[in-house]
């Protein structure tokens, strides 16, 4: 069986496609999708720059099948936004200057996400290591670490006030 | 873009037994495929059968008892580990080791079974799993057999596994109620490392909070295998842990049981030098756990 049809739903929005088994999940959503969001760096899982969310969790879409996220639901940078309002990691990537070529900002602020998603408010450390898997060659990790906590603080402080 | 390939989702572990029997060296089991996949981009590999084995029951799930201790399914994966209540209460060193592994988006989809099959010197997981006396079960057409996991590998890259048969479960017996545990991972960076050196200690010790009563040391790129190290734990055995003379013995001996080789990523006389170095100290952060919990 070299073609399999697959559904799934990604950003909200659901697809039925039929897809060669061999083509990766980046590939299907950059190529057969026209979703560009997620980048192809490294082709071989070293530089995140193509995390997407597989059912909430980041993941390297190179390294993974398309017919793999069969039934699952997929969030890209593409279905973060809330219509025109951005979501909070992404406005703060933007105040704080966290964007230096932007290559890898796409990757970046997904693992950001679904770090606040499962562990609230992690330490800067604890970002650190979390987002071990995102590489950036233009400027470095600096503003990405504080606008990630800065976040996670916000939003926490949100919740708690609701 | 990867090479065509056929691709298999066997339903149970008989099907899976009988494909890979059936396409032998032309199909690859793959679970998460954090290492297959990534060696299938670099266009000099191909399979022209790919077996994905995650949706077999058997392999999933994490299960835990005091009586039968703790039992990971192969495609268990690295972050299901990690954050698993049990496990990073009780069983701390694995925890340790497992999170050294590729980045959280590796986590996320490599699987302990991948981790153990793929039998690289340097596996993360490997080394814990070797000090928490874990063993294999494995599945063929003629049945189940179970094989400590100290004899499953073979040499880099091969294993005890025939050409019928795949891994399901990994599982161990609770470690004592008090023991000190410790992995030491020795990279030039922190992030998306694979080990130059990598070092796992489990002791406990005697009443008197001092004396080793047990000691087991693995070690990971120091042999073509993850190794025991028999005749430096055995050394151990009845040593004053606070006796820092006596430690640092340990990692004399520990060389001689240590055969690492020499490779673009460093030779073996500095690896050797590390291991003579890390070992106790490794040894004194397992001590230190224990004392200060």
């Amino acid at each position: 069986m070299y073609k399999k049809e697959i559904s799934l739903t990604i950003n909200n929005e659901s697809y039925v496609r039929e897809v060669a088994v061999n083509r990766t999940l980046l590939e299907f959503l950059r190529e057969d999708l026209g979703l560009t969001g997620a980048k192809e760096g490294c082709n071989e899982g070293e530089c995140g720059a193509c995390t997407v969310l597989v059912d909430g969790k980041p993941v390297n879409s190179c390294l993974m099948l398309a017919v793999e996220a069969d039934g699952s639901t997929i969030l890209t940078i593409e279905g973060l936004a809330d219509g025109d309002k951005l979501h909070p990691l992404q406005q703060a990537f933007i105040d704080e200057g966290a964007v230096q070529c932007g290559f890898c900002t796409p990757g970046m602020i997904m693992t950001g996400k679904a770090i606040i998603d499962e562990y609230g408010n992690p330490s800067e450390q604890e970002i650190r290591k979390l987002m071990e898997g995102n590489l950036c060659r233009c400027t470095g990790y600096t503003r990405v670490i504080k606008t990630v906590k800065k976040t996670a603080d916000s939003m926490v402080e949100n919740s708690d006030k609701k | 873009m990867i090479a065509k390939f056929d691709y298999h989702v066997p339903a149970t572990l008989k099907e899976a037994c009988e494909m890979k029997q059936e396409y032998g060296s032309s199909g690859v089991i793959v679970a998460g495929g954090s290492d297959v996949y990534a060696k299938l981009h670099d266009g000099n590999h191909r399979y022209d059968h790919v077996i994905d084995i995650k949706k077999i029951p058997e392999m999933k799930g994490i299960e835990w008892s005091e009586q039968e201790g703790l039992s990971l399914g192969a495609a268990v994966t690295h972050h299901e580990i990690e954050r698993h209540p049990v496990i990073t209460e009780r069983y701390q060193v694995l925890v340790q080791g497992v999170r050294t592994v590729g980045s959280l988006q590796v986590r996320n989809r490599g699987t302990i079974g991948g981790n153990i099959c793929t039998a690289a010197p340097s596996a993360d997981g490997v080394g814990p799993l070797l000090v928490l006396n874990s063993e294999c079960v494995i599945h063929g057409i003629g049945g189940e057999r179970i094989v400590p996991l100290a004899e499953f590998f073979t040499g880099p890259k091969r294993t005890v596994l025939r050409s019928d048969e795949v891994l399901v479960r990994v599982r161990m017996k609770n470690p004592a109620s008090r023991y000190g545990g410790a992995y030491f991972k020795y990279g030039r960076r922190n992030a998306m490392e694979i080990a130059l050196l990598n070092i796992s200690v489990y002791l406990e010790v005697d009443d008197d909070n001092k004396t080793c009563t047990e000691m087991r040391i693995a070690l990971g790129t120091s042999a073509p295998t993850p190794i025991r190290v028999h005749k430096t734990e055995q050394y151990f055995i009845g040593k004053d842990l606070t006796d820092n003379e006596a430690v640092a013995k340990g990692g004399d001996l520990v060389i001689e049981e240590a055969s690492p080789r020499s490779s673009w990523r460093a030779n073996s006389n500095f690896r050797l030098t590390l291991l003579r170095q890390l070992v106790p100290r490794t040894v004194k952060t397992a001590y230190k756990s224990l004392i200060e919990e």
